[in-house]
């Protein structure tokens, strides 16, 4: 096969196996290894993070060492070099512990969200990048400030064009999601940036219109435009990516069943739809457990969900949703805990279990983030199993 | 004179609103029956836990629960002072985010629900170092300590932790419980703690049955 050839060979597994209607040749094999693969290719996190040739080295390593069939992250994750150029971010590195961690911070109080509502991109100029960055708060940001933004945000897009189409070319790995192929609804982006987990609990209870009219303003902004691209695009999968759309949650991870039906289920199942209408596949990861929603997806058709469960039983997903293929599976625990033999024989169970029909795509079920939350020997000896089984 | 009953249901509703007007109401008579209205906030809390249990309520409303907790105290501080409090003695106990996790929303809910089950607790806040909570310990005579932690590498520190105190001596002189996300009953066995818990009110439960036994 030439290179072109087992790229799309490899995306095709993928599809056939996210159809649940025709079993792949082969089970592929994502990864879902995040700064970890920084510093299992011996790098501190701030030197990778800054420098956009070592996590090219670092990516290139990391598929050269394991051989997987598809890298979800390949080092987009922790963009810190972008609001470091406005003098700090709300990532905190430590090189000694290996380590990242994020400070969840509001950058609008409650009292402000009908503020917000009205003018979202001038509420954000006037007070939430003073709440973000210091520079911004009192006065000295400059003109230059503000290029270096638009300039490493250019060296960043530039970075992710380049190792995207490195992956592709040299290494035959077909991209993880179509151009454009992302959604983000607007509650969960006042969840992570501008009230947090704590505002964004309090405004649920305190003032429900206010944040059904901020979140109405943050929808026009995040989610419209790329839903109505979504119904633009041709009918039919992008056949050389693994998926077409992606679909990342977090906020449910403090919503109530009411709650979710009222906020985030109507755009969820907005998005669904037109997908499947459009014969295209989600990849659908929802922080922390997804269980108590699992009902809502029981009509979804076939071919349109790929889960990817965190912390949820992926046997017990397959019982309870035969109509969602399962992307997971590895436990991170057991990658950096347990033996090799754990390892391989929980993949064979998988494989058997779960792949014996398709349906089923491996991967790691959380971020692969610091160094002990994978042994490489143990990453290895599943890289091994997995070629070994597929034949 | 308010009704105790009708605050307590407030509370459990997270009615904030009838809560806060019925606090005043009790400071605005003299502060007299603010153990009473303390009494019946915590009796709401235990209705905020049975609806987390029950699945009616999700991580959102304990959080603000916590919140409205706090706001009570704040209303009837002064009352509570100057009186006896009503609250007698409390078990005492150790709270943190372990070393190297930033993460304090899960652990502050937690604290508040076991300060509204009768806890006195000690909140050594994030990042804390082993060597920290071992030493508080001691200091204080704490029995029970809680280990909070959201990333995966917490599990790390909870394991360094637990062999601190069996370093430093004091590990049959203590119960530790760990919570947070990575937890399980594997990642406890790992750790060498006493118990886990994924939620408060398993948590609240856990510590008190221990504080009933030191």
């Amino acid at each position: 096969m030439t290179n072109e050839e087992l790229r799309l060979y490899r995306a095709k597994l993928f599809r056939d196996a996210s159809s649940l209607e025709r079993k792949p040749e082969k089970i592929p094999h994502m990864s879902f290894f995040v700064t970890w693969k920084i510093l299992d290719a011996g790098y501190k996190l701030s030197e990778a993070m800054n420098d956009y040739d070592i996590m090219e080295k670092v990516v290139r390593r990391h598929q050269e060492e394991y051989g997987f069939d598809c890298i979800l992250e390949m080092g987009a994750r922790n963009a810190i070099r972008i609001p470091m150029a406005l003098g700090n971010c709300s990532y905190y590195v430590n090189d000694e512990a290996g380590t990242v961690n994020y400070v969840d911070k509001a950058i609008c109080e409650h009292d402000e969200l009908r503020e917000l509502a009205a003018d979202v991109k001038k509420f954000f100029w006037e007070k939430g990048m003073a709440r973000k960055y210091d520079k911004w708060a009192d006065g000295t940001v400059t003109l230059e400030d503000m290029q270096r933004v638009v300039d490493e945000q250019t060296a960043f897009m530039q970075y992710m064009g380049r190792i995207t189409q490195i992956m592709q070319d040299e290494y035959a790995l077909p991209p993880y999601a179509a151009p454009k192929g992302y959604g983000y609804i607007g509650l969960d982006f006042m969840f992570n940036t501008v009230r947090g987990i704590r505002g964004l609990s309090i405004d649920m209870r305190k003032d429900k219109g206010a944040l059904q009219e901020a979140c109405a303003a943050l929808n026009e902004i995040y989610y419209k435009p790329g839903i109505d691209a979504l119904r633009a695009a041709p009918e039919g999968p992008a056949m050389h990516a693994a998926f077409d759309y992606d679909l990342t949650l977090l906020c449910h991870t403090i919503l109530n069943n009411k709650q979710f039906a009222e906020y985030l289920w109507p755009f969820m199942k907005e998005t669904l739809d037109v997908l499947a209408e459009k014969k295209m596949t989600v990849r659908l990861f929802m922080e922390g457990s997804s269980k108590r929603f699992w009902e809502y997806f029981k009509d979804v058709p076939k071919g349109v969900i790929v889960m990817h469960p965190e912390q949820d039983d992926v046997f017990e997903l397959r019982k309870e949703l035969p109509n969602v293929a399962i992307l997971g599976g590895m436990p991170v625990s057991l990658l950096g805990t347990g033996t090799k033999e754990q390892c391989v024989d929980r993949v064979r169970r998988l494989f058997e279990e779960l792949g014996r029909d398709g349906g089923f795509m491996l991967t790691q079920d959380k971020m692969v983030s610091f160094r002990n939350d994978a042994n490489p020997e143990n990453v290895k000896a599943v890289c091994n199993f997995v070629r070994e089984y597929n034949g | 004179m308010i009704d105790f009953e009708e605050l307590a249901q407030a509370m459990g509703e997270l009615d904030e609103d009838a809560v806060k007007e019925m606090l005043n109401e009790v400071m605005a008579d003299g502060g007299s029956q603010a153990a009473k209205a303390m009494e019946a906030c915590q009796k709401g809390m235990d209705i905020v836990g049975s609806q987390f249990e029950s699945g009616e309520y999700f991580v959102g409303d304990l959080i603000f629960a916590g919140e409205l907790m706090t706001d009570a105290v704040g209303i009837l501080k002064d009352a509570l002072v100057s009186g006896d409090g009503g609250s007698g003695t409390k078990a005492k106990m150790i709270l943190c985010t372990v070393k190297d996790d930033l993460h304090d929303i899960g652990k502050n809910i937690v604290r508040s629900m076991l300060e509204a089950g009768g806890f006195e607790v000690t909140d050594l806040g994030i990042d804390v170092p082993p060597e920290k909570i071992v030493e508080t310990a001691r200091e204080n005579n704490i029995r029970i300590v809680g280990l909070s932690g959201v990333l995966t590498l917490a599990i790390d520190s909870m394991k360094n932790t637990v062999d601190a105190f069996k370093a430093a001596g004091m590990r049959d002189d203590v119960k530790i419980i760990i919570g947070g996300a990575p937890v399980s009953a594997d990642a406890c066995a790992h750790v060498g703690a006493d118990a886990w818990a994924i939620n408060p009110q398993e948590t609240v439960r856990i510590c008190s049955d221990w504080a009933a036994q030191l």
